[in-house]
C-alpha cells in the first residue's frame, strides 16, 4: 500500500445540486511531495480536501491516505489541517487554544508547554499576544495560529487551504520557510492556493481543477539538472550553431526550442552567465533572458496549453 | 502506521446500541405487564363516597382524591401510592379518604368539584379537621411527593399568608 | 481515545458555557431567585428545567454554527466520545448548580424554622440530577441535528404540544411524549420497595436511545468549510 495519497474515481454529489461537486477525480500523491491545487472558485478544491480529511463522504470512489481510510483514528494522529478562514473558540487565548489541540491530538502533557512555545515562535506570533483572547487577534495573527495548530505533533500529512491569505509579507516568508522545512522532513503536503507564484516556488506538482475534475497536472520539477528554468528570447537571425548544442556545451539542458525563444534548465547563476556568453559568441542577438514564471497562469488562460 | 489495526473515528457505538435496544424492550415489556396487571380498584385504601356525610364529622382531616378511570397519572398514583401497603396505612390512619371519580355525576360529587375548583386530574385536596385552608396537590409527581404532601398537611401550621394555589404543588408531569 | 481527551473536552465545554458573563450571570440570578421563591412557598423549588435549557442549549449545534467542529473532527477523536463529553459536561455542570441551589434553599428554610428533612433534600437532588442528565441527553440529540440554539427551541416547542393537544393525541401518547422529553427518576420509585420498574426502564431507555441516536447522527454528519 502506498504511503502517499491515492484517490480513485472520487465523485461527490450534493443532494440538490445540478452537477456533482467532484466528478471522478483520480490522483496519486507520492510520499513527501508538496502537491498544489489551483482552479477557479467553486471548482471543488475545498470539497476535495474535505473528502481527503474524512469531513465529507464520497458518493463514489475510494480514498486512501497513508494506506488508511480518511476517517481512520491512527491517520488523524498523523494529519494536520489548516482550513481557509479557520474559526476559533474565540474565548480561548492563543496559547490555550494550542494547549487544547495539543491535548486533543493525544500528545504528551509533559512536553506540552515546550512544544507549544516552539510552535508559536516558529509561526512568528509575538509573545505579547500569546495570552490574549483570540477575539482580539488580527487576520494575520489568526492565520499564524492556524498554521501552528496544523503543525502540532509534526504530522506526516498536512492539508493547507489558502494558508497565506491575509498574511503580511513577513508571514508569507515564514510560511515558505516552514514549507521548505517540512519538505526536508518528508511531510506530504496538499496545498490549495490562489497565489500562483508561491505555488511555483514550493510545489513539486500542481493540479488544475475546474468543474470538479482535474484538467491538468503540471510537474514543476521537470529536469533533474536544473532547479531553475530560464527563458531566452532573441531576434530572428541566421546562426550556425543550434541552441541545444550551445546549451549542452555549458552543461545546461534545453527543454524546448522555438524559432525565437527557448526554455533551458540551468543549475545556477554561473551556468546562466556562461550560457549567455556562449550565445553571444555564437552570434545570437539575445533580447531577454529571464527566469520562467507564469506557468500556472497559463492554466487559467483558456485555449493555451502548458 | 500498521494498516492492520484500523479504528474508525466514526465507529458504531455497539455498547450503546445494545444497551438502548435492551432497555427499550424492557420498557415496552414492563409497560405491557403493568397494563395487564392493574392494581385492585381503589387500592388498599378504605374509600368513602362523596355523599357520605359522616365522613366530615369524624374529626380527622379529609383527603379528597379527584381522579378518573381514563387518567394515566391517576392510575399510576393508584398503583404506586394507594395500592402500596405503607402509604395506604398512613392514609387510613391519619385521614378520612373520599374518592370523587370523574364518572360520578351525583350532586355531592359536583358540589365538591366546584368547591375545590378542580380543573385537572389527579388532584388531592386535604381539608383539615378544624378551621383551616384546604391544601391541594395537582398532578402526580411521584410517590415521594404525595407522601411528603400528606405528611406536611398533617403537620401544617397556619401559613402567614394565604398560599397561592399555583405554587402549592408543582405539576411535574 | 484516552480519558485526558474526554476530560479536556468536558472542561472546555464548562468554560465555554459557564464563563460567559451574560449566561453565567443569568444562571446565578436564576438560582438566587429560586432560593427566594423557596422562602415564600415553604417548599423546595427545582431550578432544573431553566438551567438545563440555558446551559445545555446548542451544545453541539453551537460548535457547528461557529465553525469549530470541522477542525475538531480532524483530530484523533472518536465522534461518539465527543457526544458523550458534551452530555457529561452539561449534565455535571447543571447538577452541581442545582444541588447547590437546593442546598441553599434547604438552609434558608431551616433558618426560617420550616426545616425540610434531609431525606427529602437528598431525594430532590437525586431527582434533579436524573432530570438534568435526562433532558440533556434529549437536547444533545436535537443539537446534533440542528445548529446553534435551535435544539432548545425545538424542545420547548415539542413540550408544549402535549399540554395543548392531549385531547387529540390521546392521553397515553401524550404521557409517553412527555416522558421522552422530560425523563426523570424519582427516588422512592427507584429505591423503595416495590420498585417502579416501568419508570426506571423508561428513564434509562430514553437516555440511552437519545445518546445512541445522537452518535449515529454525528457519525453521518458532513462538515466542511466548503463553498468552492
Amino acid at each position: 500500500m502506498s504511503p502517499g495519497i491515492e484517490v480513485q474515481g472520487l465523485t461527490k454529489s450534493y443532494a440538490r445540486a445540478k452537477s456533482p461537486a467532484l466528478a471522478g477525480v483520480s490522483l496519486e500523491v507520492h510520499e513527501g511531495e508538496v502537491f498544489g491545487l489551483v482552479g477557479p472558485n467553486g471548482a471543488g478544491k475545498t470539497t476535495f480536501m474535505g473528502c481527503l480529511l474524512g469531513l465529507l463522504f464520497p458518493t463514489a470512489g475510494s480514498i486512501r491516505v497513508g494506506g488508511r481510510a480518511p476517517d481512520d483514528l491512527e491517520l488523524r494522529r498523523a494529519t494536520g489541517y489548516l482550513p481557509e478562514r479557520l474559526q476559533f473558540d474565540r474565548w480561548m487565548t492563543g496559547r490555550g487554544f494550542l494547549d487544547f489541540h495539543h491535548c486533543l491530538a493525544g500528545l504528551r502533557p509533559s512536553q506540552r508547554a515546550g512544544e507549544v512555545t516552539a510552535l508559536l515562535e516558529r509561526v512568528g506570533l509575538e509573545p505579547a499576544h500569546w495570552q490574549s483572547p483570540i477575539k482580539k487577534y488580527s487576520r494575520g495573527m489568526l492565520q499564524r495560529l492556524g498554521m501552528a495548530q496544523a503543525l502540532l505533533g509534526e504530522p506526516r500529512f498536512l492539508f493547507l487551504d489558502e494558508p497565506a491569505s491575509g498574511v503580511d509579507p513577513a508571514g508569507v516568508l515564514a510560511f515558505r520557510e516552514i514549507l521548505t522545512d517540512l519538505k526536508q522532513r518528508g511531510t506530504t503536503v496538499i496545498l490549495n492556493s490562489h497565489q500562483l507564484d508561491q505555488l511555483e516556488r514550493v510545489c513539486d506538482r500542481v493540479a488544475y481543477i475546474e468543474g470538479g475534475a482535474i484538467k491538468q497536472i503540471e510537474n514543476l520539477r521537470q529536469g533533474e539538472v536544473g532547479r531553475r528554468v530560464l527563458v531566452v528570447r532573441w531576434l530572428a537571425t541566421d546562426v550556425a550553431t543550434a541552441f541545444e548544442a550551445i546549451a549542452s556545451q555549458v552543461g545546461a539542458r534545453a527543454l524546448e526550442v522555438a524559432p525565437e525563444r527557448a526554455r533551458v534548465a540551468i543549475a545556477d547563476d554561473a551556468q546562466a552567465a556562461a550560457l549567455l556568453r556562449a550565445l553571444h559568441a555564437a552570434g545570437y542577438p539575445v533580447v531577454e533572458a529571464a527566469p520562467e514564471s507564469g506557468r500556472l497562469e497559463r492554466l487559467f488562460r483558456k485555449g493555451e496549453g502548458a | 502506521m500498521r494498516p492492520g489495526s484500523a479504528v474508525s473515528t466514526r465507529g458504531r457505538p455497539t455498547v450503546l446500541l445494545v444497551l438502548a435496544a435492551v432497555l427499550l424492550i424492557a420498557r415496552v415489556g414492563t409497560g405491557i405487564y403493568d397494563a395487564r396487571h392493574p392494581p385492585p380498584l381503589g387500592g388498599l385504601v378504605k374509600w368513602r363516597a362523596p355523599d357520605d356525610a359522616a365522613a366530615t364529622a369524624e374529626g380527622k382531616p379529609v383527603l379528597y382524591d379527584f381522579s378518573a378511570a381514563w387518567c394515566e397519572p391517576c392510575k399510576r398514583m393508584e398503583r404506586e401510592v394507594f395500592a402500596n401497603p405503607e402509604s395506604a396505612a398512613l392514609i387510613d390512619a391519619s385521614y378520612v379518604a373520599v374518592r370523587v371519580a370523574d364518572e360520578d355525576q351525583s350532586a355531592a360529587a359536583k358540589a365538591l368539584r366546584a368547591r375545590h375548583r378542580v380543573d385537572s386530574l389527579p388532584t388531592l385536596v386535604v381539608q383539615p379537621a378544624g378551621e383551616g385552608e384546604p391544601r391541594r396537590l395537582e398532578g402526580y409527581a411521584g410517590r415521594g411527593s404525595v407522601r411528603s404532601f400528606l405528611k406536611r398537611a398533617l403537620e401544617a401550621k397556619q401559613p402567614t399568608m394565604p398560599p397561592l394555589p399555583e405554587l402549592e404543588g408543582r405539576d411535574k408531569n | 481515545m484516552s480519558f485526558a481527551v474526554l476530560r479536556a473536552l468536558i472542561v472546555a465545554t464548562w468554560r465555554e458555557r459557564l464563563l460567559r458573563p451574560l449566561f453565567g450571570g443569568l444562571c446565578l440570578v436564576f438560582c438566587f431567585s429560586e432560593i427566594s421563591a423557596a422562602r415564600l412557598t415553604h417548599e423546595l423549588q427545582d431550578p432544573v428545567l431553566i438551567l438545563t435549557l440555558l446551559i445545555g442549549a446548542g451544545s453541539v449545534g453551537k460548535d457547528v454554527s461557529s465553525g469549530v467542529l470541522p477542525l475538531l473532527f480532524t483530530r484523533p477523536l472518536v465522534r461518539s466520545r465527543y457526544v458523550l463529553a458534551k452530555w457529561l459536561a452539561v449534565g455535571s455542570a447543571v447538577t452541581v448548580l442545582t444541588a447547590l441551589t437546593l442546598l441553599g434553599e434547604a438552609l434558608v428554610l431551616a433558618r426560617a424554622d420550616l426545616g425540610v428533612p434531609r431525606a427529602e433534600v437528598t431525594a430532590a437532588i437525586f431527582q434533579s440530577a436524573s432530570t438534568v442528565f435526562g433532558i440533556s441527553s434529549v437536547l444533545v440529540f436535537f443539537s446534533v441535528l440542528l445548529s446553534s440554539f435551535a435544539d432548545a427551541l425545538l424542545w420547548i416547542g415539542l413540550s408544549v404540544v402535549p399540554q395543548i393537544g392531549h385531547r387529540f393525541v390521546g392521553q397515553r401518547i401524550a404521557e409517553e411524549w412527555q416522558a421522552f422529553l422530560y425523563p426523570s427518576l424519582e427516588w422512592s420509585a427507584t429505591f423503595d420497595h416495590p420498585v417502579a420498574w416501568f419508570r426506571v426502564f423508561s428513564y434509562f431507555s430514553t437516555v440511552t436511545l437519545c445518546l445512541c441516536l445522537a452518535v449515529l447522527a454525528v457519525n453521518r454528519k458532513e462538515l466542511s468549510y466548503a463553498s468552492g
